[in-house]
């Protein structure tokens, strides 16, 4: 099963997928991902927003304008197409009256994540046994804990399952202190479906997906990035 | 995992005659010593022998042959203690003699690191590949096969077993082998396999999988030629048998730099505590861990649980057992009911009192012997093993003490030799001695006893934390194995 976008890759010749290409690689592998789609006027939003599914976030997306949220360029929770057009309006007048010189580009329509567990998946390889899959809580539990756990391509179901079991906060994805279990089913199909594409393309050099938000509902893939050789 | 290699494989491993080149009668040569392997070993070879001599001089009483082509009959397995350079034009003979197998004990090559030898392995396993003779080697000692009488060194046994033994090493496969030997640790066949320009780890593991006769494997590796074929050949064996591995070296190879996030974690784990765990393949920790986990593996039934009970005198050892246990996460459970209505029944006053470890101190002067207590806890549907400590102090100490502990053994095989389908575990602890003390009556006494427990089939331990770690990797094993 070739992934048609790593196909596209190749025939470009580019090594580095930046998060809209590397989203775009893993939905075409059948992991889901949260789609921003860039919208120039409100009526395109509104468009958007109404394809995705509410709710939504908007952002402003202008290479002038770096803190977002500062800029009161970031409106979230936003519920139907009466409240998205409003929403888009703000953030265009608050922008333009903040920073007048900027550039506009538009307004980046996503869909706005449940709120779950963070975690991460990523891909490295061994020199002896090749491409590993890594699985972990996100955030601090990465950074400073290195909370994670390997497999070695490819993964099975029983793999999968290992892995969620393995980290020290496994408890986490079961539900703590109130918190809804996440869905482990998603967190596994997710695992395997990255194995495979893994093992279809060797070209693959590095990956991370950080982060990948769990919940009850299932997982998205917020953020993420790869690194090919041909 | 049927492959016809294997077959191939077995068919060298058994061979008729063997053919020594580079036999000779000079002392510390490697060709006197393959000689005196082959003749003077416990497993003495049972087909004819052939040393190949430059001068066709007679070699520990075989007469000789200037060149392997004027043996009057085909040969089945060569060892080759020529120097590098000959090897091609050996190998060519090797071919009109219709050799099954050669071991190159002739190194020199790849460990040197230099090109020359690089180069020369890769025209070795070019040219045995396109004759179709198995190499095993270069630079190793070869097989050790007591069922025909070819061995790598003068100690291993005459017996055949169910161990099969990869390794890289030939010092580490001696030595491993000798020590198992003393646990009555028996095998199929020892293979240390050098630099494996040809047949390679990966092939035989595969053999060992395919041998009815091998029911445990271990290995002894520094690094792998393909990572992936191991990988997925390991998975599926462990399916079938254990396959125990120790892994000599650090290796750095691992690592490398990367811009990713998971890259610099990936750089900092061991790949191989990955492989073991995903392969389901057991660790051990060091060569001593290694003859233990086979040694469970060897005696104990495929125990799904771990709870265990603990017999043993003095109070201290027994504690540190039981912490042993613990720690390596085997369950040192309280004294079951059953057990505790059993003791009460015949003595009240014992009831609450005893304990699990089981101090057999409480139990002087009462109706109800420590030995009871042992024969209710192994009958106990709640208990899954029992680990004897043997009060070695006490033969230490005196005739007399001797005497009592070697009643206390009879009470043991007699109690081991019921049918309670409950394993026990001896604690003997093996001493350190001084030379002047070695042929003392009671270290003999003690070395006597872990030879009678060996002769009815009890697993053997000289540490509690020995017997405790073997047995949770066993529990372990089996655990993931059935899922």
């Amino acid at each position: 099963m070739t992934n048609p976008v790593l196909q596209m890759m190749k025939s470009k010749g580019q090594t580095t997928l930046g998060e809209t290409e590397a989203k775009e690689a893993l939905k075409a592998a059948g992991i889901p991902v949260n789609e921003a789609v860039v919208a120039a006027t409100r009526e395109e939003t509104v468009k958007i927003a109404d394809r995705l599914g509410y709710p939504v976030v908007l952002k402003i997306v202008s290479a002038d304008v770096l803190h977002k949220t500062e800029a009161k360029g970031v409106e979230l929770k936003l519920n139907s197409g009466e409240e998205v057009a409003a929403a888009y309006d703000r953030i265009i007048n608050a922008t333009r009256e903040r920073y007048p010189q900027a550039v506009i580009d538009g307004v980046s329509v996503q869909k706005m994540i449940p709120k779950g567990v963070e975690v991460i998946v990523g891909m490295s390889k061994d020199a002896q046994f090749g491409p590993m899959v890594m699985f972990g809580l996100g955030g601090i539990f990465v950074e400073l804990f290195k909370d994670v756990s390997f497999k070695i391509v490819p993964l099975t179901k029983a793999d999968a399952e290992d892995m969620l079991d393995e980290i020290k906060g496994s408890a986490l994805l079961k539900g703590f202190r109130g918190s809804e279990p996440v869905n482990r089913e998603a967190l596994v199909d997710t695992l395997v479906k990255l194995s495979t594409l893994i093992d279809a393309h060797p070209e693959i050099e590095e990956m991370d997906i950080n982060p990948l938000f769990a919940s009850k509902e299932g997982v998205v893939a917020a953020d993420a990035r790869m690194i090919l050789s041909w | 995992m049927k492959s016809l290699l294997s077959a191939k494989l077995d068919e060298g491993f058994n061979p008729r005659n063997i053919a020594v080149i580079g036999a000779s009668n000079t002392e510390m040569s490697s060709g006197a010593m393959f000689m005196d392997f082959l003749i003077n070993s416990g497993t003495r070879f049972q087909g004819k022998i052939y040393p190949v001599h430059p001068k066709a001089e007679t070699v520990f009483g075989w007469p000789g042959y200037a060149d392997l082509l004027d043996i009057p009959e085909d040969i089945d397995y060569v060892i080759s203690c020529v120097p590098a350079p000959l090897v091609l034009k050996m190998l060519r003979k090797c071919k009109q003699k219709n050799v099954k197998m050669v071991h190159l004990f002739t190194a020199r090559m790849s460990e040197t690191g230099e090109e020359q030898g690089v180069q020369m392995e890769k025209e070795i396993q070019a040219e045995a590949r396109r004759l179709g003779i198995p190499l095993i080697g270069p630079n190793c000692m070869g097989l050790y096969n007591p069922r025909v009488g070819i061995s790598f060194g003068l100690n291993a046994p005459r017996e055949v077993g169910n161990v099969g033994l990869i390794s890289q090493s030939g010092g580490a496969a001696q030595a491993y082998v000798q020590s198992c030997a003393l646990k009555g640790i028996r095998f199929t066949k020892a293979i240390s396999y050098g630099n494996a320009v040809d047949i390679n780890e990966c092939d035989y593991l595969e053999y060992f999988a395919n041998d009815p006769e091998t029911k445990i494997i271990n290995m002894y590796i520094e690094g792998v030629r393909d990572g992936r074929r191991f990988f997925n050949l390991l998975r599926e064996v462990t399916r079938v048998k254990p396959v125990i591995i120790l892994k000599g070296g650090k290796s750095q190879a691992g690592t490398r730099s990367t811009a990713s996030h998971t890259g610099s974690i990936a750089g900092s784990t061991d790949a191989w505590d990955v492989l073991y765990r995903q392969c389901n393949a057991v660790k051990a920790a060091d060569m001593d861990d290694m003859v233990n986990i086979t040694v469970a593996f060897n005696y104990l039934p495929p125990l799904a649980n771990n709870r265990v009970a603990i017999y043993g005198g003095s109070g201290g050892k027994t504690v540190l057992t039981a912490d042993e246990c613990e720690q390596s996460g085997l369950n040192v459970i309280p004294v079951p009911e059953d057990v505790r209505d059993y003791v009460g029944q015949k003595e009240p006053f014992l009831q609450k009192w005893v304990g699990n470890p089981i101090d057999m101190s409480i139990f002087m002067g009462f109706n109800v012997t420590a030995y009871d207590v042992v024969e209710a806890m192994l009958r106990s549907p709640s208990v899954d093993l029992l680990i004897y400590n043997v009060n070695v102090e006490y033969i230490q100490n005196s005739p007399e003490g001797m005497e009592r502990i070697m009643e206390e053994n009879d009470i043991f095989m007699k109690i081991a030799a019921q049918d309670c389908n409950k394993p026990i575990l001896v604690n003997l602890l093996n001493p350190e001695l001084p030379s002047e003390e070695v042929n003392k009556w009671n270290h003999k006494a003690i070395f006597k006893l872990r030879e009678t427990y060996i002769a009815a089939g009890l697993p053997v331990f000289s540490s509690a934390r020995g017997a405790a770690t073997a047995t949770r990797k066993l529990v372990d094993y089996y655990r993931r194995k059935s899922r």
